[in-house]
C-alpha cells in the first residue's frame, strides 16, 4: 500500500512544479491580511460546539425553575457553589470549575441565517462586506502552517463563511466523523506512476493557463490542489481513523472500542465521535474545528426534544473537556459552546419556544478562560439581561484577544474597503484568566 | 470610433436620442482586448445554455467565415430550448435562493419548468413576476406557486425574500428596525408582509405530497407591538394593515396579492426589471452593477449602464431573451478578463457553478449522471432511494452537502477541497474519463492518434491544442500501459485543468 518512491516523487514535483509555478501568484488577500498583528495568544486552537437552531437558554444553562414560563425542568447544583444548571446536564455540572458560563449574550438578529452569520463573524451581515467567520480568521492567522490538514474544519455542518478572506480559508466540511476525508484513495486501476504522470501533465497545463489568464484564480485552484495532494499522501490521515479507539478514549466519551461491540445510540454516539475527532484534529495541528449539533430550533415539543439533545451534549462536551485536559491540550485550546440565539420565555401553544436574541447563553472552557464563574444575569424569566450585557461584538473581541488577533486594527478588504474585524466590541472583563 | 461602430452593428438601433445608443456606449470605455472565437463560443454557451459546446458546435463555429457569426451564434443559442431550460433554472434559483430541485415542501424543479415555459414563450418578465406573486392553485398545475411555497407561504419570510430576490433591496432588515439608510421603515416591511396575510398552503386529500396555494377570505397578520413593555408573559401584538412598498394602502375589498402583483408589474416600478438586469449582469460578468437598488450610489458608469439596459429591456417588452441578447452581443461581453479581480465592466474568470459544471462534464464525455437530488436530510429517507451504482454514496453525500447549501454560500465556495478531491479521485470522474475515451474512439476509430487528441481538446476546452500541448499529451499516450488507458489520462488531465473548471 505504501510506496516510498511515490511519496518522494510526488513531493518532488510539488515543490518544483506546482508551487514553483504559482508561488508568485500569492493571493492579494493573503498579503492584505499578512499584517494581522500578533500578540502572544493564550489560545492557539479552538473548538466551537455549534448548537444549530438556537438552544433555549432557559432549559439549559440559565434555568428559571418556578417561573411561570420556566418549563418542567428542575435545576441542579453544580460543582461550583452558586452555579445551577438544568437537571439534564449532570456531567457538565460536575465540571463547572473548568467552565465560564456567559448568561448575558444579547443580539439584535433573530433570523437563523443572519444570526448564525453574526455568531460566526461577530458582525451583523451586510451587503457591502462579507465578513469572515472566526474559524477562517484563525485559519488565516496561522496560514504559514504548511500542515497536511486544513486549518479550519467543520464536522456535521457547513461551518462559517470565509467571506472576503476567500476560498483558501473556507472550512473543510466533514459530513461523517467515521469517514472524515473522502475521495482520498486514487481511483481504482490508477497506479502510482500513472497518477504521477497525470499530475505532472496537469501542473504543466495549469501553469500555462496561469500565464495567459487570471493568476489569482489559478492560484486558488492550485493551492486547493496542493492541499488535496498532501492529504493523499500515504498515512497522512491515519491518526483520524475512528474504527479503533484507545481504552481511555472509549472511557472518556462512553464509546465502544471497536466494531465488535454494540453500537451506541445514534445521536449520542455521533456527537461523541465528532468531539473525539475534533480533539484528534486539534492534536494533528488543525487550528479551528467546528462541531455542529443541530436540532435546537424547537418551535414545538421543546422539552422532549431538549431532553434528547442534552442527552448527547452533556456527555460529548464533558468528554471533550476531560480529553483535552488529560492530554495537556486544554490550556491552549479554547472551547466555545453556543448557538445563534436563545428562545422565548413564552411557551407557545405547541409546547415550543420561538427565536429570542435579547438574552441567551454561551459556555467557554480552556484557552486561558477562567473557569468556575458565570458572567451576567437575566431577569426571573430569562427574558432580559439585568446585569453585564454582552453584545456579540464583545464576545468576539474576547475571542480574538485570546487568539492574539487585534480585532480593532483597521484592515483593508480585497475590494479596498477599510474595516475592523470587531466593530466597537471590547473584551469581556474577567473572562480570560 | 471603431469599437462604437462594431457595437452598433450588433445591437438593435435605439430610438432615444439623448441617451447612450448601445450598451458599450453606456459603459463609456472602449473595450479592451477581445477573446478569440473558441473562447467566445465557450463563454457564451456556458452563460446562455449552461454547458460547454459540443465538438460539432465548436467545429462549425470555427469554420464559419461570416463576420457576424458571433451575434448569429448568440441569436441561435438564445432561441434554443436549452436557453429557456437553463434560464428557467437560473431564475428559480435567484428567486428562491436555492438550487431548483424537488423538495417535499416546494418543488423547485416544477418552478424552474414553469419559468422555462414562460421564457420560451418570451413572456414579459414583470407579467411573470405578477403571476409568481398572485398565483394560486395546485403545484402540479401551476408550477409558479412553488415560489410562494418555497417561502412556506409565510408572510414574514415572503416579504423578506421578495424584497431581496424580486426587488433587490434589503427591506427585510426593517422587520426589526428602521433601515439605517432610512429608505425602509418598519411599517413598510410589515405592510408588505401583510399583503400575504391570507395566503394558505393546502395539502391535497388524494395525494398527500401535493401542495396548493389559496387565499383565505379573512385573517390579519399581527406583529410584535413595539410600544408594549418587553419581557412579559405574553408578547403583545398588534394587527398590521397591508400596504405596498411605496406606502400606498391596499383597499379593504381588493385582492391583496393581485394589488401587489400589479404594482410590481407596473411600467414605472423602479425595482423589478432593474433587479433582473442586475442579476443577469452578475451572471454574465461575475459582478453585479449595484449592491442594493435602493442605494445605487451616485450617477456613474454603472448606473448609466443599468439605465441603458432598463430602457432597452422596456423596449423589448421586457423579454428575457432580448436582455440576454443585448448583453451577449455587446463588445463589452466579448472582452478578455482583466488583470484586476472583480471588474464590473468586463467578464471575470470564475469557477463554473455546480450544475453547469456537471452538465459540461456530461457534454464533454457523454457520461450522464446528474448531481444527486437533494433529499430531506431531517427525514433521513435516503436509504430508500435508488442509488446510482456508478456514484459512491459517500461521494453523493459530499455533493449533496455542497449542493444543499444556500446558493449564496455555494457561490462563495463554488470550489473547495472536497471538489478538488472528487475531481482527482472520485468515482464520477473515473466513469466520465472512461466514457470520454470510449466516445472519442467511437467517433474516430479505435486506432488512437493525433485526431483523438484534437477531439479531446475540442470536447473539453472547446479549442484545438497547440503543438506544444499535443506533444505533451502524445507523451501521456505513449507512456501509458496501452493507448486506450492513455486517452483516459488525457481526459483526466483536461477535466482537471483550471481552464476546464472556470468560465473565462
Amino acid at each position: 500500500m505504501i510506496h516510498s518512491h511515490f511519496r518522494v516523487g510526488r513531493r518532488g514535483f510539488l515543490a518544483s512544479g506546482l508551487l514553483g509555478a504559482i508561488g508568485w501568484a500569492l493571493s492579494p488577500r493573503t498579503r492584505a491580511m499578512a499584517s494581522l498583528l500578533e500578540s502572544g495568544p493564550s489560545a492557539k486552537r479552538c473548538i466551537l460546539i455549534w448548537l444549530a437552531g438556537g438552544p433555549s437558554h432557559i432549559d439549559t444553562f440559565d434555568p428559571k425553575p418556578g417561573a411561570p414560563t420556566g418549563g418542567p425542568f428542575q435545576a441542579i447544583d453544580a460543582e461550583t457553589p452558586g452555579i445551577r444548571l438544568v437537571e439534564h446536564l449532570p456531567t457538565l455540572a460536575k465540571r463547572t470549575g473548568k467552565l465560564a458560563i456567559v448568561r448575558s449574550l444579547t443580539s439584535p438578529e433573530e433570523d437563523h441565517d443572519r444570526a448564525s452569520a453574526l455568531l460566526h463573524t461577530g458582525q451583523r451581515p451586510q451587503d457591502a462586506v462579507a465578513f469572515p467567520a472566526i474559524g477562517s480568521v484563525m485559519a488565516q492567522r496561522w496560514s504559514a502552517d504548511d500542515g497536511t490538514l486544513p486549518n479550519y474544519v467543520a464536522i456535521g455542518g457547513g461551518g462559517g463563511s470565509p467571506g472576503f478572506l476567500g476560498l483558501d480559508f473556507a472550512p473543510y466540511v466533514i459530513g461523517d466523523a467515521n469517514n472524515p476525508f473522502e475521495n482520498i484513495a486514487r481511483a481504482e486501476g490508477v497506479s502510482d506512476r500513472r497518477q504521477s504522470r497525470r499530475l505532472a501533465a496537469l501542473d504543466a497545463f495549469n501553469a500555462r493557463f496561469a500565464e495567459r489568464s487570471h493568476p489569482q484564480v489559478v492560484g486558488e485552484f492550485a493551492r486547493l490542489n496542493a492541499r488535496a495532494r498532501r492529504l493523499m499522501r500515504p498515512g497522512a490521515l491515519d491518526a483520524l481513523n475512528l474504527a479503533e479507539l484507545t481504552e481511555s478514549e472509549s472511557a472518556v466519551y462512553g464509546l465502544r472500542k471497536g466494531p465488535s461491540e454494540p453500537a451506541e445510540d445514534n445521536r449520542v454516539g455521533e456527537f461523541a465521535r465528532s468531539c473525539l475527532l475534533a480533539r484528534r484534529l486539534i492534536e494533528s495541528g488543525v487550528r479551528f474545528v467546528e462541531v455542529e449539533l443541530g436540532g435546537w430550533d424547537t418551535h414545538d415539543n421543546n422539552f422532549d426534544q431538549l431532553q434528547a439533545l442534552m442527552g448527547a451534549l452533556d456527555p460529548g462536551l464533558s468528554g471533550l473537556v476531560d480529553d483535552l485536559d488529560s492530554r495537556g491540550l486544554l490550556d491552549e485550546t479554547l472551547v466555545i459552546c453556543m448557538g445563534e440565539f436563545g428562545r422565548t420565555p413564552v411557551i407557545n401553544p405547541q409546547a415550543g419556544r420561538d427565536h429570542w436574541g435579547q438574552a441567551f447563553s454561551a459556555v467557554l472552557a480552556g484557552g486561558g478562560v477562567r473557569g468556575g464563574q458565570t458572567i451576567g444575569q437575566t431577569d426571573d424569566q430569562g427574558a432580559q439581561v439585568t446585569d453585564r450585557p454582552v453584545p456579540i461584538a464583545d464576545l468576539f473581541a474576547t475571542l480574538l484577544q485570546a487568539f492574539g488577533v487585534d480585532g480593532s486594527k483597521p484592515i483593508v478588504t480585497p475590494e479596498g474597503r477599510p474595516i475592523k474585524l470587531v466593530d466597537g466590541g471590547k473584551a469581556i472583563d474577567g473572562l480570560l484568566g | 470610433m471603431v469599437w462604437l461602430l462594431l457595437g452598433l452593428c450588433c445591437l438593435p438601433p435605439s430610438s432615444v436620442d439623448d441617451g447612450p445608443r448601445s450598451l458599450d456606449e453606456a459603459i463609456g470605455k472602449p473595450p479592451m482586448a477581445m477573446v478569440d472565437d473558441p473562447t467566445f463560443l465557450r463563454r457564451a454557451s456556458i452563460d446562455l445554455i449552461g454547458r460547454i459546446p459540443s465538438v460539432p458546435e465548436v467545429r462549425t463555429f470555427l469554420d464559419d467565415r461570416s463576420p457576424s457569426k458571433r451575434s448569429a451564434r448568440v441569436e441561435s443559442l438564445v432561441a434554443s430550448d436549452e436557453f429557456a431550460d437553463y434560464w428557467g433554472r437560473l431564475l428559480a434559483e435567484w428567486l428562491t435562493g436555492r438550487r431548483p430541485v424537488f423538495r417535499p415542501d416546494a418543488d423547485g424543479q416544477a418552478l424552474a419548468e414553469s419559468l422555462a415555459r414562460a421564457i420560451r414563450q418570451d413572456r414579459s418578465y414583470p407579467q411573470i413576476v405578477r403571476d409568481l406573486v398572485a398565483g394560486k392553485g395546485a403545484s402540479d398545475e401551476n408550477g409558479l406557486v412553488n415560489y410562494l411555497l418555497s417561502y412556506e407561504a409565510d408572510p414574514v419570510k415572503l416579504a423578506g425574500g421578495l424584497g431581496k430576490t424580486l426587488m433587490g433591496t434589503t427591506i427585510q432588515c426593517a422587520q426589526c428596525h428602521d433601515h439605517p439608510s432610512a429608505r425602509w421603515r418598519q411599517e413598510d416591511f410589515w405592510g408588505l408582509a401583510a399583503t400575504f396575510a391570507r395566503v394558505r398552503r393546502f395539502r391535497s386529500e388524494q395525494d398527500g405530497s401535493l401542495l396548493a396555494i389559496h387565499d383565505a377570505t379573512r385573517g390579519e397578520l399581527r406583529r410584535p407591538d413595539p410600544s408594549a413593555p418587553a419581557g412579559t408573559d405574553l408578547q403583545p401584538t398588534m394587527p398590521v394593515r397591508p400596504s405596498l412598498p411605496d406606502g400606498t394602502r391596499i383597499a379593504a375589498d381588493a385582492n391583496r396579492r393581485e394589488a401587489l402583483g400589479d404594482w410590481l408589474a407596473s411600467a414605472d416600478n423602479p425595482y423589478v426589471a432593474r433587479n433582473l438586469i442586475n442579476r443577469a449582469w452578475d451572471h454574465f460578468v461575475g459582478k453585479a452593477l449595484v449592491k442594493d437598488l435602493n442605494d445605487p450610489g451616485r450617477k456613474s458608469a454603472t448606473t448609466a449602464t443599468l439605465d441603458f439596459l432598463a430602457a432597452d429591456f422596456a423596449r423589448s417588452n421586457h423579454s428575457i431573451q432580448a436582455l440576454a441578447r443585448t448583453i451577449a452581443t455587446s463588445q463589452t461581453y466579448a472582452q478578455s478578463p482583466g488583470v484586476e479581480a472583480n471588474s464590473w465592466d468586463r467578464p471575470n474568470v470564475r469557477p463554473i457553478a455546480l450544475d453547469p459544471l456537471y452538465a459540461s462534464i456530461a457534454q464533454a464525455t457523454g457520461y450522464q449522471a446528474d448531481p444527486p437530488p437533494i433529499g430531506d436530510d431531517e427525514n433521513g429517507d435516503s436509504a430508500d432511494d435508488e442509488t446510482d451504482d456508478d456514484v459512491s454514496t459517500t461521494e453523493a453525500a459530499a455533493q449533496r452537502t455542497e449542493a444543499d447549501l444556500p446558493v449564496e454560500r455555494l457561490g462563495e465556495r463554488s470550489t473547495s477541497l472536497q471538489r478538488a478531491l472528487i475531481f482527482m479521485n472520485g468515482d464520477h470522474l473515473r466513469e466520465a474519463v472512461r466514457s470520454g475515451s470510449r466516445v472519442c474512439q467511437a467517433v474516430l476509430g479505435p486506432k488512437i492518434g493525433p485526431a483523438h487528441l484534437e477531439w479531446a481538446f475540442l470536447a473539453t476546452l472547446g479549442r484545438k491544442p497547440t503543438a506544444d500541448e499535443s506533444g505533451r499529451m502524445a507523451k501521456l499516450l505513449t507512456m501509458a500501459r496501452d493507448r486506450r488507458e492513455g486517452l483516459e489520462d488525457v481526459f483526466w488531465v483536461l477535466l482537471n485543468t483550471v481552464e476546464f473548471q472556470t468560465n473565462h
